[in-house]
This record gives structure tokens, C-alpha cells and sequence, in this order.
């Protein structure tokens, strides 16, 4: 592993502190997801920020639709990236997806990981009835795929043919670039399916990484009892119900998700120190 | 709301940084069946169908506080009856008083919207008949190399056939029918000029007493050797065959009588020679030189009449058919 995994996944590290906090964004959007809240603990740790192959400023030769076809392809990336930069017990910081593959890393190898902090997390979208409400029906996520590609990834294709028969009109390119923060349809698609049709209720008992859930109010995406269900099932965890609204606390409410993580972790730390 | 603004062309509504409809105009209301009170300070979730929620979280929510703008972006809204109307939605994230207002205008697009799925769906059926068609071209290489391999396999088949049809499965020459076949062959390939051909038939003495005696297994090893001793004893282009029980022909194309007399006697010596085990064997042979008017079957007639003549003077003999009187 060397440099290459850093640019690979568009890898950021800033921070005085010497613990690491890794922050993993979620589907759809790059690493600028955390701008609100990853400044607020440069203090007193290390912060790695990075994009997932295919997202934001990554390395978009380096994604294969056989090693991303499912979450753990990310979760390896994740792995790498801690092996790079020679990471042992970071606080691993994920919003929705992003949680989810700091949670299958964590059980891959949990020596990497001391804390587990989940935005928004959802093992499995899909409903499961009658004991398992994931929020989504088929229907509803095939309604969501349909939506992203009448917005772009139906015609990100047709549309770069066009704009490489215009190569006098490069604003026309550069339109495309910032209308979405993931602009290549093969991995869009690729990574909505890998998201939002996975099922990692499974995994939630192998993950031995303590973690706190911070859960939204009235999520569409990942509603309250998708949070409690987690709670009750992964292991030493730790649950706060946020006022935040949406499934985007990180930016709609920065300063409570600060705090909540900021309370989590001197908690934690009060209690490591009183116990040993 | 100043009044153009509310009766303007197109929906308007505001939103804070927690997504509640702060307001709404009067031709969004009309739009979807709702009256200002019932919208004012909920979520916009209530005006968004299921999947457009989703979306709103996962595209426009980043966008707008990101990139505080959003462009034509496609979603629905769900009316108060439930009724789904896409939409085309701008919005800029815009500071007032001291606080941020995220503005939306949208655009109802029906028509566009279906004329865009449909397109979508030719797109769509497009690549998929593409992929389909590679995938076919893909199936028809491999039936293709498939037919290959059959019939190379066929081809192989159809040559073991053949020798083994035309192969004396004891000796290991040609037997009877493959003989006829090649001295038809030779015979017609004279093609009117005549060319000095010649047939030796050739009987192995005494050979029912060896049976007798020794039993069959010994009898088939004789015969075994004395076909490798005939084939030893050919030239390239002669053909040595297995004729009958006992009895073995060699055609010697291009071989006049008194060739064909010297090759004769060379096998009938090579034979007597011969190291046979426990008791000496001995052939006599017939042999026949193709003349004017000849068939294949007077040519044979005429060696095996030599052949006779042969047993009849003692055994162990070269007799050529052009001598007997």
C-alpha cells in the first residue's frame, strides 16, 4: 500500500491531534458533506477526509464494477486507506451508507477501529415484514433510480457524446461536472444498487467496535425505527435521538451533531480513565 | 408575498435550512389542492412523493447548501388528492434579515416529462437490444466454434471408419475389398496407355497342418508375421493385402514380369529363410502381368491359376501366369 490509495480516494488529512477520526460521506455526495463539522475536532485529532472510488475527486480509472459491486469493496478502500496512513483505533465517523462501511470494515479488522459514529445508518432499506420496516418498498427505491436518471444518469451518456462533438463548447462539460457531485452514470447507478438494495442485518452482530447512533427525527431515508432497530441489536452501542429533521444532520445541523459526538467521545473517555 | 409574485407563472416556495415551508404561492397551492394554512410551517415532505423525499435528502438538500444553487432539477411533488405532478425545479439559498431562505421555482412538465420518459424507454430498450444483439453474436461465435469441433470431430471419425474398413483386423494389411478397390483404381488409371502392372497371389503351404498342430493361436501369429514380412517386403506404392484365410496378394503398380518374378522370389526366399520357430513355412506364389484386354478379375483369375500351377509342382515356388502352357 502507498501513495497511490491517497490519491486513489482523494485522501485529506489535516488536524493537530494524533488520534485519528476518519469522516466517510455518504451515497451521492463527496467528502464537502463534512465542511461543517470535520473543522470542529481539527483540535484535537488527526482528521482523514476522503471520497469513495467514483465519488467527488477520487480516482474514477481506479473503479471496477466487480470489486464495487457490493458494499465491501468500499469497506476494503477504507482498510487500505487506514493501512496507508498506518491507522490503529480511530474514531470512524460514517453518515448514512458511509457508516454501514465503516461498520463491515470494522469487523474486517477492528484493531483499526476504537468508536464507530453513525449518521443516519440503515442495514437494509428494504421493508421485511412482518418484523423488519426498512422505510422502502421495491417499488419506492426503483422510483428513486428513476429519478436520478431523469435527472442525469439516463442521459449523462447521450450527454458527453454531445459535449465530444463540441469540443469548441467546454462550458458545456463543465456544466455537467458541477451539476452533480458524482457525475459518471455507470457508478451512480452501480453504487445506488450496491446502497440501497443491500441487507447487512447479518453483519450488526459481528461488529465487536463500540458506536453511537445519532438518529433523525422525521428521515425519510433512515426513519427512527431503522435507528432502534441497530440500537438493539449491535453491541454496545449507544443511541440519541437528534432534533435534527432530514437524513443530512452534518449540514442542516452541524453544531448538535458536534455536540453529540464531542458529549460521546468525552464520555468515553471519562470512562476509560476511571476504569483503568 | 407581493401579489406578482404569488400569481406569478410558476410555483414559488421558501424553505429553511430544516426543510419547512416557510411560504408558498398562490399558483403552487392551486397547483396542488392545498390551502396556505394547511402547508405553511410543515415539512416539505408533505408536498414530495416518497421517492422525491429520498431524493430531496440524498441530492437537493447537499446541493443547495453546498453549492447554494440548484438547476432544473427533476422531481415530483404529490398533490393533497395524492396525484403525482413532475416538476422542474431552480433553486438559490438567499440571506435575509439575517437568515437563509432557500427559494424554490418550479415549473409543472407534464408533457415534457412523458415525452422524456419515452425517450428514456427507446434509450433504454436501445441498449438493451444492443447488449442483447452482442450477447447473441457473442453465442453464435461460440455454436459456431462448437460446429467446428464437431465436425473435425466428424472428420476423424468418418478416417478411423475408413481405415478400419479397408484393415484386416488380424494382420493389420488391407483386406480383400480395399485390394479390389485399388486394382480397379490402378486399372482404370491407365487411362488407355499401358502401363506394366503386376499381382502376386501368394498361399502359405501346408498351412492347415500348422493349425493342426500348433492350434489357431500359433496359426494367427504366422499370419500376423507374414503380413509384417509382406510389408517389409513392399515398396511405397505396392499394396500388400490379406486375401483370404491364408492367402495374401501384393499389386505391384509399374512392375513388368520379369520384375515382378524377381520381387516374388525374393519373398518366397525371405519366407523360407524366415526364422518361423518350430517348424519351417514355405508359400508358393502366383504371379500376373497386366496384358491388352485384361479386367481386374482376369488379372486375378490368371494369378491364381499361376498360383495353382505353383502348388500343384511341389510348393515353395514362383509361377508366372504367362508361362503356363
Amino acid at each position: 500500500m502507498n501513495q497511490s490509495t491517497l490519491i486513489r480516494n482523494n485522501v485529506n488529512v489535516t488536524g493537530k491531534g494524533t488520534k485519528a477520526m476518519i469522516f466517510a460521506h455518504g451515497f451521492g455526495c463527496d467528502q464537502n458533506m463534512w465542511r461543517l463539522v470535520a473543522p470542529a475536532f481539527e483540535e484535537n485529532f488527526r482528521v482523514i477526509l476522503f471520497d469513495y472510488v467514483g465519488s467527488g475527486k477520487s480516482d474514477y480509472s481506479a473503479y471496477s464494477s466487480t470489486k464495487y459491486q457490493d458494499l465491501h469493496g468500499y469497506a476494503q478502500d477504507v482498510l487500505d486507506i487506514c493501512d496507508t496512513l498506518d491507522i490503529k483505533e480511530a474514531i470512524f465517523v460514517g453518515h448514512s451508507v458511509g457508516s454501514i462501511i465503516g461498520m463491515l470494515a470494522s469487523i474486517q479488522e477492528p484493531s483499526r477501529f476504537e468508536r464507530l459514529v453513525m449518521l443516519g445508518p440503515s442495514p437494509c432499506f428494504l421493508n421485511d415484514p412482518p418484523l423488519y420496516k426498512g422505510g422502502f418498498e421495491k417499488e419506492d427505491l426503483e422510483g428513486l433510480i428513476g429519478m436520478m436518471e431523469m435527472n442525469y444518469i439516463g442521459w449523462a451518456n447521450y450527454l458527453s457524446q454531445v459535449i465530444m462533438k463540441n469540443p469548441e463548447r467546454p462550458e458545456l462539460f463543465q456544466e455537467l461536472e458541477e451539476s452533480f457531485c458524482s457525475t459518471d452514470p455507470t457508478v451512480a447507478r452501480e453504487f445506488a444498487t450496491a446502497t440501497f438494495f443491500s441487507d447487512h442485518r447479518n453483519d450488526l452482530q459481528n461488529v465487536t467496535v463500540p458506536s453511537l447512533i445519532l438518529q433523525c427525527s422525521d428521515d425519510a431515508i433512515a426513519p427512527i425505527e431503522v435507528g432502534e432497530y441497530m440500537h438493539s441489536v449491535l453491541t454496545e452501542s449507544a443511541y440519541a435521538l437528534m432534533e435534527a429533521t432530514g437524513h443530512c444532520p452534518h449540514l442542516s445541523h452541524p453544531e448538535e451533531t458536534i455536540r453529540l459526538i464531542s458529549e460521546y467521545l468525552k464520555s468515553v473517555a471519562d470512562q476509560d480513565s476511571s476504569n483503568g | 408575498m407581493d401579489e406578482q409574485l404569488d400569481f406569478a407563472p410558476c410555483g414559488y416556495v421558501s424553505l429553511n435550512d430544516e426543510s419547512t415551508i416557510l411560504d408558498i404561492n398562490k399558483t403552487l397551492l392551486g397547483l396542488l389542492d392545498y390551502k396556505l394554512q394547511e402547508l405553511q410551517g410543515q415539512h416539505i415532505n408533505l408536498i414530495l412523493t416518497h421517492a422525491s423525499q429520498t431524493f430531496y435528502q440524498l441530492y437537493f438538500f447537499p446541493m443547495i447548501r453546498l453549492q447554494e444553487k440548484v438547476d432544473a432539477m427533476y422531481i415530483a411533488l404529490k398533490t393533497k388528492s395524492g396525484q403525482e405532478i413532475p416538476i422542474l425545479l431552480n433553486a438559490s439559498r438567499n440571506k435575509r434579515g439575517g437568515k437563509f431562505f432557500n427559494d424554490c421555482a418550479c415549473f409543472p412538465m407534464k408533457e415534457r416529462y412523458e415525452y422524456e420518459q419515452a425517450l428514456l424507454a427507446a434509450k433504454k430498450e436501445t441498449d438493451q437490444r444492443n447488449q442483447m444483439k452482442k450477447k447473441q453474436i457473442e453465442e453464435l461465435g461460440m455454436l459456431r466454434n462448437e460446429l467446428e469441433c464437431k465436425q473435425n470431430e466428424l472428420l476423424e471419425l468418418n478416417e478411423k471408419l475408413r481405415t478400419l474398413a479397408e484393415t484386416d483386423g488380424l494382420t493389420g494389411l488391407k483386406n480383400r475389398r480395399c485390394l479390389q478397390e485399388s486394382l480397379t483404381l490402378n486399372l482404370n488409371s491407365q487411362a488407355g496407355q499401358l502401363q506394366p502392372i503386376s499381382l502376386l497371389l501368394m498361399d502359405i503351404d501346408y498351412f492347415k497342418e500348422i493349425n493342426d498342430t500348433y492350434g489357431h493361436m500359433t496359426g494367427d501369429r504366422v499370419l500376423q508375421e507374414m503380413g509384417q514380412l509382406l510389408e517389409e517386403e513392399s515398396r511405397k506404392e505396392d499394396i500388400a493385402a490379406r486375401y483370404g484365410g491364408e492367402e495374401f496378394a501384393l499389386i505391384l503398380p509399374n512392375t513388368d514380369k520379369s520384375d515382378a518374378l524377381k520381387i516374388a522370389e525374393r519373398i518366397r526366399l525371405h519366407v523360407e529363410k524366415a526364422n518361423w520357430g518350430k517348424s519351417a513355412i514355405t508359400i508358393s506364389i502366383g504371379a500376373a502381368t497386366l496384358q491388352p484386354g485384361d479386367t481386374e478379375s482376369s488379372l486375378q483369375s490368371k494369378a491364381d491359376n499361376a498360383l495353382y500351377a505353383s502348388k500343384n509342382g511341389g510348393r515353395n515356388q514362383v509361377t508366372h501366369a504367362s508361362d503356363l502352357t
